[in-house]
């Protein structure tokens, strides 16, 4: 699928460019307070606006590299057949909760437009700066999709989970 | 019947706070508020039951506060200074440096001539329409008092001062306008962290009422506390106004009388406490020291955020500079 | 009263089901919180998407990502390696001297980074192999670098500390400076604890070094050890917040990675940049679901009634650490740290003011209690990575590391209940706590 691996190159691009950018304007901000006594009030609010985003890309592909982590203790006892509904069945559940997420941040960034809602230091409006929200929760739900499309291919293979 | 229905089923109101809870706080809004709760529940007769959350445990962001007031999942908020300007940019008036001479001054603009109504003074009556254009009901203004200076690096009295001198200020786009207009830097750190800064000189200096600043003990981090009453550490409290609007006339009056008792109530808890505090704290400290501004010393500074002031003049409606003007003392 | 216990069963219930279902705990979280919004209140939903904005609107935040990507950049550039040769410049000659230094790297190590995983990953790749081939027993040196691994989120800089300050609104500075001497209690009662150990295996002495050798070993390794010093020495000479300490760490592992040790490559950093992202995104995305757990727990004064529920059956102080420590450990077996620290936290932290309870203190405390979480099983992050580095089956690196688990126990009874333990470094350098 080769939409999957421009999506992944998609995000993997924007972390680069979030965590550089995060870097740079804070640690400049440090050298201009040492330095020369001086600084830039937007900093803060424009790196915290980074983090974000960052956060949502990388639960995104984290979904992907099977960074959030769950507990496998009770699974683990069960036949190995059970297992595998087990990983469908969370598959399922991220698809389900990621989609509905996307769907009301994106009602969320509406009403926010709607009621002129600024941001403190910067005075920029607020859902402009939070829209890669809806976007976000919505690759983690198509990399949850992917999961699933991979495992119902992998049901034809012998039972690989150890 | 309908009485007896009223009394089972009392009209809740729900009111989240970022103050800490009183007691053990001393600050006048705390104890303010654990008044006004008390209050309405009385002077209704248990008709109004006041549910309060304290220190931020439901909403931290002024943002989401009021869009959960607009749902009606809380019934009253307590807006600080300029965090609505998003949507009423009018309402940095009483934010703005040297817009009032004194608290006598404030409490026309806000009361009217006589007392603490609640919307009695020529401002209040603008603010009220305004929110209410806004989708809020405007209740009444809530300020206690203005803000000093305290610091490490010396007095902040002459622009000069403010050359080279780093500012901790809340996050607030305002407050770092204000500090870079008298020649300040300005670094916006989260409120836990501002006593470490201070006290670690990551920050020369910041800004609060004197009571905060006894309370915070930034007092402890510099020496120098320069008694400037630059600006207003403006409140306000505000309502839904489909839930304003729907509750029985009667019970609006009781609603309004207990907001005039406890407005009184916040002046006299917060007077006093503003006057006491330079003694209280150098008692504690006694190397600390106060410089209380000329009239002359203020009209310098006042030059200095001259610019600042005409930009808001421009996008703030005259009405409003006019009630700041008429209610000025001659 | 009744509806506030209905609430937090349930919430807990769904979202403890969910997990044992396997499901990933960020998952469980959300689905949890948006079926009890569901249930018990009329609220629109944009409120989940709007309380997970305020969460992670907040600038103190910002070190969590950035103390992980600096702890992934140190690893890269070969910082483990030196703080190794370093640590065994003081415990040459002494019995056990190798498993002392692996103790003392990695509460170096600690020092600069804010988790316990990397902790673990930077020493416990040299250190096993190494202890192994002196002679060590296997279980034993893999037991001992889970353990001592667990010093990274107690030892400042320290990850969960930011996100308990944030929660709890203490002052992270002051949290860091409370860290400090538990950890180092800590460090030397592993240290003794190696001692003894080895003594009675009769271990190898690790090899005799001239006091000249020493001294050039320490100098030629003094960047590393640097590090630790200028990201504490940043903080508490007000240099830097806590927050922007985190950037100075990036950009010393940075300058030590490509500049001095010449280890790490362009190359590297795209990796080492997703790789910290997703490990920051897992914490940040949990606490920005939790936002809206804590938020229905608020709405129906569960806190309150808790509070009042535990004063009225006459709990004091002692009783309520004392539960605290009995809660964290068993929750310690099922969630990882990150979790637990975001979710009690709240509830915590409400019953601690009710009782006076410094909550600086407090925040210590639950720290400790979820580093011995890190290696209890069944969810035990620091026995995996530990076994997985061993190649040793998890059950008996589990049963390796007891007695240190005991040790870190013993450790944090003395600090629950010695408060001053924790609280005399932040009073020193505030004035006050
Ligand atoms: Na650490
Ligand atoms: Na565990």
């Amino acid at each position: 699928m080769k939409i999957n691996r421009i999506i992944l190159g998609f995000e993997k691009c924007l972390i680069v460019i979030l965590f550089t950018f995060m870097f740079t304007v804070t640690f400049a901000q440090v050298i201009a307070r040492y330095f020369f006594n001086t600084g830039w009030a937007w900093v803060p609010e424009t790196a915290v606006l980074a983090c974000i985003t960052l956060t949502y890309i990388g639960a995104s592909t984290g979904v992907k590299s099977g960074v959030h982590i769950g507990v496998d203790v009770i699974v683990k006892l069960l036949p190995v057949r059970f297992q595998r509904y087990s990983d469908v069945f969370a598959d399922f559940c991220g698809l389900v909760l990621y989609l509905f997420m996307s769907y009301i941040s994106l009602q969320f960034i509406l009403y926010f437009k709607k009621m002129g809602q600024l941001s403190i230091i910067t005075g920029f409006p607020i859902w402009v700066m939070i829209c890669y929200m809806p976007v976000g929760f919505f690759l983690m739900a198509v990399h949850h999709t992917e999961s699933l499309w991979e495992r119902s291919k992998a049901e034809k293979l012998p039972e690989t989970r150890q | 019947p309908a009485e007896t229905l009223a009394k089972d089923k009392p009209i809740i109101v729900k009111i989240p706070t970022l103050m800490p809870k009183s007691p053990p706080s001393r600050a006048p809004t705390s104890r303010m508020l654990a008044f006004f709760a008390k209050q309405l529940e009385a002077n209704s007769d248990g008709r109004f039951k006041v549910k309060i959350y304290w220190g931020g445990s439901l909403y931290r962001d002024d943002a989401t506060c009021y869009a959960a007031l607009k749902d009606n999942i809380v019934q009253m908020a307590i807006p600080a200074g300029a965090r609505m300007a998003g949507e009423m940019p009018e309402v940095i008036l009483y934010s703005l440096p040297f817009v009032f001479e004194d608290m006598e001054h404030f409490r026309r603009f806000a009361y009217g001539p006589k007392g603490f109504k609640p919307v009695g003074g020529p401002g209040s009556k603008l603010y009220e329409q305004l929110f209410e254009k806004n989708g809020y009901k405007f209740i009444t203004f809530l300020s206690t008092s203005f803000q000093n200076y305290v610091s490490s690096k010396g007095f902040l009295a002459k622009p000069e001062d403010f050359k080279g001198v780093k500012f901790r200020i809340r996050q607030s786009k305002l407050a770092a306008e204000i500090t870079e207009a008298f020649g300040g830097s300005a670094m916006a750190i989260p409120f836990m962290e501002a006593y470490t800064a201070l006290s670690l000189k990551t920050v020369d200096a910041s800004e609060c009422p004197l009571y905060l600043i006894f309370a915070l003990k930034w007092h402890e981090t510099g020496d120098y506390i320069t008694i400037s009453r630059h600006s207003l550490l403006s409140g306000t409290m505000i309502a839904n106004l489909d839930w304003y609007n729907g509750l029985p006339e009667d019970l609006k009056k009781i609603l309004n009388e207990t907001v005039e008792e406890s407005v009184e109530f916040l002046f006299k808890a917060s007077t006093s406490m503003e006057q006491m505090m330079p003694w209280i704290m150098m008692s504690q400290k006694p190397s600390l020291q106060f410089k209380w501004l000329s009239q002359k010393e203020r009209g310098k500074l006042k030059e200095q955020v001259k610019p600042l002031l005409d930009k808001y003049k421009k996008t703030i409606p005259k009405e409003y500079w006019d009630a700041v003007e008429t209610t000025r003392s001659k | 009263m009744e509806t506030s216990v209905l609430v937090i069963i349930s919430l807990l219930v769904i979202m403890l089901v969910l997990i044992f279902m396997g499901v990933p705990i960020v998952i469980a979280l959300g689905i949890s919180t948006t079926i009890n919004l569901i249930i018990f209140t009329d609220m629109r939903f944009i409120f989940i998407a709007q309380n997970m904005y305020s969460a992670l609107n907040n600038y103190a935040i910002l070190a969590v990502p950035f103390f992980i990507l600096a702890s992934n950049i140190m690893v890269a550039a070969g910082i483990s390696k030196r703080l190794m040769e370093l640590a065994e410049a003081f415990t040459a000659g002494i019995t056990g001297g190798l498993g002392m230094a692996g103790v003392m790297a990695c509460a170096i190590f600690a020092a600069i980074s804010g988790s316990s995983a990397a902790t673990v990953i930077a020493i416990g790749a040299i250190l096993i192999p190494g202890m192994v081939e002196a002679g060590y027993d296997k279980r034993f040196a893999t037991a001992l670098i889970a353990c001592s691994g667990s010093l990274g989120i107690l030892i400042p800089p320290s990850i969960l500390m930011i996100v308990f300050g944030v929660l709890a609104d203490v002052s992270i500075g002051k949290l860091f400076a409370a860290g400090m001497l538990p950890g180092v209690l800590l460090t030397i009662f592993l240290m003794i604890y190696v001692y003894i150990i080895s003594k009675k295996r009769k271990y190898p002495k690790s090899p005799q070094m001239s006091f000249k050798k020493r001294a050039i070993t320490v100098v030629r390794n003094f960047p590393s050890l640097s590090v630790p010093i200028i990201i504490l020495g940043g903080i508490y000479s007000g240099i830097v917040t806590p927050t922007e300490a985190a950037v100075l760490a990036v950009f010393l592992g940075l300058f030590i990675g490509f500049f001095l040790y010449r280890e790490l490559k362009i190359k590297h950093l795209l990796d080492i940049f997703v790789r910290s992202a997703e490990m920051s995104a897992m914490i940040l995305l949990i606490f920005g679901f939790a936002y809206s757990f804590g938020w229905l727990l608020a709405l129906f004064e569960v806190p309150d009634n808790l509070s009042q529920m535990m004063l009225d059956s006459g709990m004091g102080p002692l009783m309520f650490l004392l539960w605290i420590n009995i809660i964290l450990f068993f929750a310690g077996d099922f969630m990882d740290p990150g979790s637990i620290m975001i979710i009690f936290t709240p509830l915590i932290v409400a019953l601690a003011t009710t009782l006076g309870i410094n909550l600086v203190h407090i925040g210590i405390v639950v720290t400790m209690n979820l580093e011995i979480g890190l290696i209890t099983p069944p969810v035990g992050f620091n026995l995996y990575v530990g076994s997985s580095l061993s190649k040793l089956p998890l059950y008996d690196v589990m049963k390796a590391a007891i007695p240190a688990m005991l040790i870190i126990g013993a450790a944090l009874v003395l600090i629950t209940y010695i408060p001053s333990i924790s609280l005399l470094l932040p009073k020193l350098i505030f004035g006050s706590v």
